[in-house]
């Protein structure tokens, strides 16, 4: 038996021994391209549209591999552009407004599809995106009103992602900085949950290996769900004793509250979007992500999002608006090539995704007038 | 409940620390309850199956004790039928009505066996077996009925090693109750450690590659050769990590607090021969087999026809223990058939070996034999994973075919680097494992050197955060067992 003093002094040097190891990996990832977001400035009446702060470098890498990385800065608006926005420049403008698929930390500004625009018109007319990670259809409208104010745009395409609909209401998504509907009696109204940085923020930013585990490896979210599953083993086994318990906490719910709230999250998106932008629906092209980009992924018709995405797209057709459907055309480059279109790790389009929606983009009449006419 | 499940992570502490903080009799009670809770994380209303069974064989084994001649064999034989019983209504009614149903399809004959609408209990094979060997034993003498009701509900329930496994022996494991246990920290690190390589084994090389090869195995048509080879590889990593991994973490959770489980796994795919893989994999299972089925039969002092035909049962049997289809019926017909042949070429083995021996070394010699006894059990393992029979051929037929392109994804999650990522780390659990020479020589290498336990826990807990697949904890492939 070791004495008392030997064991104190074992587990000391063990604990030394831990944070020179914790120490080791914090250098290792300071050197490796480690992601580094740029930084959200807190939102208030005086700054209610959610930016990056302007003009800061930044560092985007994807998985525990640090795949795809993208280093760049933000703009002088605090968008991630590659280029500055000018308020004063009077040549024509196409917006391109959507979540983070628009937000451009993903790929580098010149493989996404608005970077490709860009090229393609050249000097004739500017293209500005205006992306937000965690935006749904309210803060789409904010970005278009936005950009409305700012740059009286000529055109307008706006991103529409999967469970956009849903995660418009403030019940479904509680990310704080963005807008959301809330049902208020019989109407519904927008309501912003300002984001105030926390102390934590800066905890993470300084070190290396708490962003390489939170934002890299994505603990937090898998930490979530992992609390979700307790609760729900702790709760729900004596509920039904004859049901496995296990795999019963993501079943998919056939939720027709979501669906009726989704449909009406549609509606009052398509009927706000001309007056926020200022523009005609005729002006205004919707590009729908694919909601089975695969063969293999279920075509789940049935599946609420699958009705969702149908009814919206059929929506925004009736009301005279461009539709760009990115099912299709996933479907059919797969059948041809064979290359996935998003990352390893999660279903942002990578650049050959985006290359895939531009294509079909420029396919679009509304863009074919543009690039004709600008 | 999952090993690999943040409820375990609470449970196991929880009831380590109290049990330890009980007196010997107390702590029997304890580890029953924690194991009901255990269990009851899965469909709580199957623990009645498992307490009738418990009841039956406690019974059973008062009474065999002071039987004699037929009576003892009777009660034994109302045993063992109500333990097959259950296994045969939950896992093997639908499966045989089916096969009835579609004979009499054949034979024009208008009769439909009814199907039943059940789940199988998890883990029903392991406790049923383990239930099975307690009344055997008895009735041979070789073990005295346990008094003990409680005592006996833990020998079926406890909770690290019920739901897969290792199936243990009532000698053993009913001794290891009986001994009271103190704490030591040695032997705690020893547990933790095994835990810890178990589990890394289970989330971090298992659940990534059971990506791949669910993405190839669900739709195997639509896979190139290519896709169909590295899935087929994959698989045999995928289900030795995963069961492997199990096993450890049974193994560990039992030690930390002071019960040995018996090995089950010793490098399989390190093995010279189709026997020897037997010799290293599922021991538990194989020996279970052996003692209770191939002896009985007659085992191998009978004519060399008979021994055959033992070899044959014995594994056709055990490849319908591990599931109702005719995929696992075939798995262990091929491995019965590898036996069969190398028992029946044994004495052609030695001059081939010999004359091999001229142009090799040893050493490359059983590099040869190593990597052609894995080959033999991939192929096999084709079976195990197919949906199908005719699935199993068409891969078999395609394994080569690299001319024919994949018409279905791969998920992006291991593919390019994270492909190149699943490769290192099955390289780097085989290096391990050969470094190490089993759990032995872990906790060797990590008993009284904190440095080295130190690093050791460091490095897996990096790589478990860093690589596991968290996304969602899965089962263990042989819960379904």
């Amino acid at each position: 038996m070791d004495r008392p003093g030997i064991r104190w002094q074992r587990l000391v040097s063990v604990c030394a021994l831990v944070g020179g190891l914790i120490a080791c990996t914090e250098l290792l990832l300071r050197i490796l391209p480690v992601e580094r977001p740029p930084i959200l400035r807190a939102t208030s009446d005086s700054n209610p549209v959610a930016l990056f702060e302007p003009n800061l470098p930044f560092v985007h890498s994807q998985g525990a591999l640090l795949t795809d990385v993208v280093r760049n800065r933000t703009n002088n608006y605090g968008f991630v552009s590659g280029i500055d926005y000018s308020a004063s420049d009077t040549s024509p403008l196409c917006a391109v407004v959507g979540d983070s698929y628009i937000q451009g930390l993903t790929v580098p500004p010149e493989s996404s599809f608005y970077g490709r625009l860009r090229q393609q018109l050249g000097d004739r007319a500017r293209v500005y995106n205006f992306g937000a990670g965690g935006a749904s259809f309210p803060q789409y409208l904010v970005l278009s009103d936005f950009a409305r104010r700012a740059f009286h745009p000529s055109g307008l395409i706006v991103a529409v992602i999967e469970r956009d609909a849903l995660e418009s209401w403030e019940q479904f998504n509680t990310a704080a900085g963005q807008y959301r509907f809330v049902l208020d009696g019989d109407s519904v109204v927008m309501h912003r949950r300002d984001y105030v940085p926390g102390r934590a923020r800066g905890i993470i930013a300084a070190s290396a290996l708490l962003r390489y585990m939170i934002l890299n490896v994505q603990l937090t979210p898998v930490f979530s769900a992992a609390v979700a599953e307790l609760r729900h083993t702790l709760l729900d086994r004596w509920r039904h004793p004859f049901v496995p318990s296990h795999g019963a906490v993501n079943a998919p719910a056939s939720d027709t509250v979501g669906e009726a709230l989704s449909r009406l999250a549609v509606d009052e998106f398509l009927r706000r979007l001309p007056q926020a932008s200022g523009l005609p629906p005729r002006q205004i092209v919707l590009l729908f992500d694919a909601h089975q980009r695969y063969p293999s992924e279920t075509a789940a018709t049935t599946d609420r999002e699958a009705r969702i995405r149908r009814y919206s797209i059929d929506a925004a057709q009736r009301l005279g608006y461009g539709i760009v459907d990115m099912q299709p055309a996933f479907l059919s480059e797969f059948a041809r090539d064979h290359r996935r279109f998003e990352f390893a790790t999660d279903r942002h389009w990578t650049a050959y995704g985006h290359a895939a929606v531009f294509r079909e983009l420029a396919k679009q009449p509304l863009i074919q007038r543009a690039c004709a006419s600008w | 409940m999952l090993f690999n499940s943040l409820e375990f992570l609470l449970f196991f502490p929880l009831v380590t620390a109290v049990y330890f903080a009980l007196p010997h009799r107390g702590r029997i009670s304890w580890l029953l309850i924690a194991s009901c809770y255990f269990y009851s994380a899965f469909i709580p209303g199957y623990l009645l199956i498992l307490f009738v069974l418990i009841g039956v064989d406690y019974t059973a084994g008062l009474l065999i004790e002071p039987a004699k001649g037929r009576r003892r064999r009777a009660i034994l034989i109302v045993s063992l039928a109500a333990n097959l019983g259950i296994l045969c209504v939950f896992k093997y009614f639908n499966f045989a009505g089916a096969n009835i149903t579609a004979l009499f399809e054949f034979l024009r004959l208008p009769w439909v066996v009814p199907h039943l609408s059940i789940i199988l209990p998890i883990g029903l094979s392991f406790h049923t077996f383990q239930s099975m060997a307690y009344t055997i034993e008895v009735y041979r003498g070789k073990v005295p009925a346990e008094r003990d009701l409680r005592t006996y509900a833990l020998y079926v329930l406890f909770y690290p090693q019920m739901i897969a496994g290792p199936i243990e022996r009532p000698q053993h494991l009913l001794a290891e109750f009986h001994t009271p246990r103190t704490f030591d920290w040695a032997r705690v690190i020893d547990g933790l450690t095994l835990m810890l390589w178990g589990l890394w084994k289970k989330i971090v090389v298992a659940d990534r590659l059971a990506l791949y090869v669910n993405a190839v195995y669900d739709q195997p048509r639509a896979h190139g050769g290519t896709s169909l080879l590295i899935a087929t590889y994959f698989f045999a990593w995928q289900i030795y990590c995963d069961f492997s991994g199990y096993s450890d973490v049974a193994r560990g959770a039992a030690r930390v607090m002071g019960y040995e489980l018996m090995l089950n796994f010793d490098r399989p795919y390190a093995a010279r021969s189709v026997s020897e893989f037997w010799h290293r994999w599922h021991i538990s299972l194989s020996t279970w087999f052996r003692d209770y089925l191939y002896i009985p039969l007659g085992g191998s002092r009978v004519r060399m026809s008979r021994r055959v035909a033992n070899l044959l049962i014995v594994f056709v049997v055990s490849g319908l223990w591990h599931g109702a289809n005719w995929t696992f019926v075939a798995w262990g017909a091929l491995h019965g058939l590898y036996i069969v042949a190398d028992t029946l070429s044994a004495k052609r083995q030695h001059p081939i070996r010999t004359a091999m021996a001229k142009f090799a070394s040893p050493r490359v010699l059983a590099i040869i034999q190593t990597v052609v006894t894995f080959h033999l059990v991939v192929i096999a393992w084709v079976f195990f994973r197919a949906a199908s029979i005719s699935d199993a051929f068409y891969v078999l037929r395609h394994l080569l075919d690299f001319g024919h392109p994949s018409s279905a994804e791969i998920p992006a999650a291991v593919t390019g680097p994270y492909f190149a990522l699943s490769v290192v780390l099955i390289v780097v659990m085989e290096l391990a494992q050969y470094w190490v020479r089993g759990d032995e020589g872990l906790s060797r290498l990590v008993r009284g050197r904190p440095f080295v336990l130190t690093m050791y826990g460091y490095a897996i807990a990096l790589s478990l955060l860093a690589f596991g697949m968290f996304s969602r904890p899965s089962q263990f492939i042989y819960f379904q067992f």
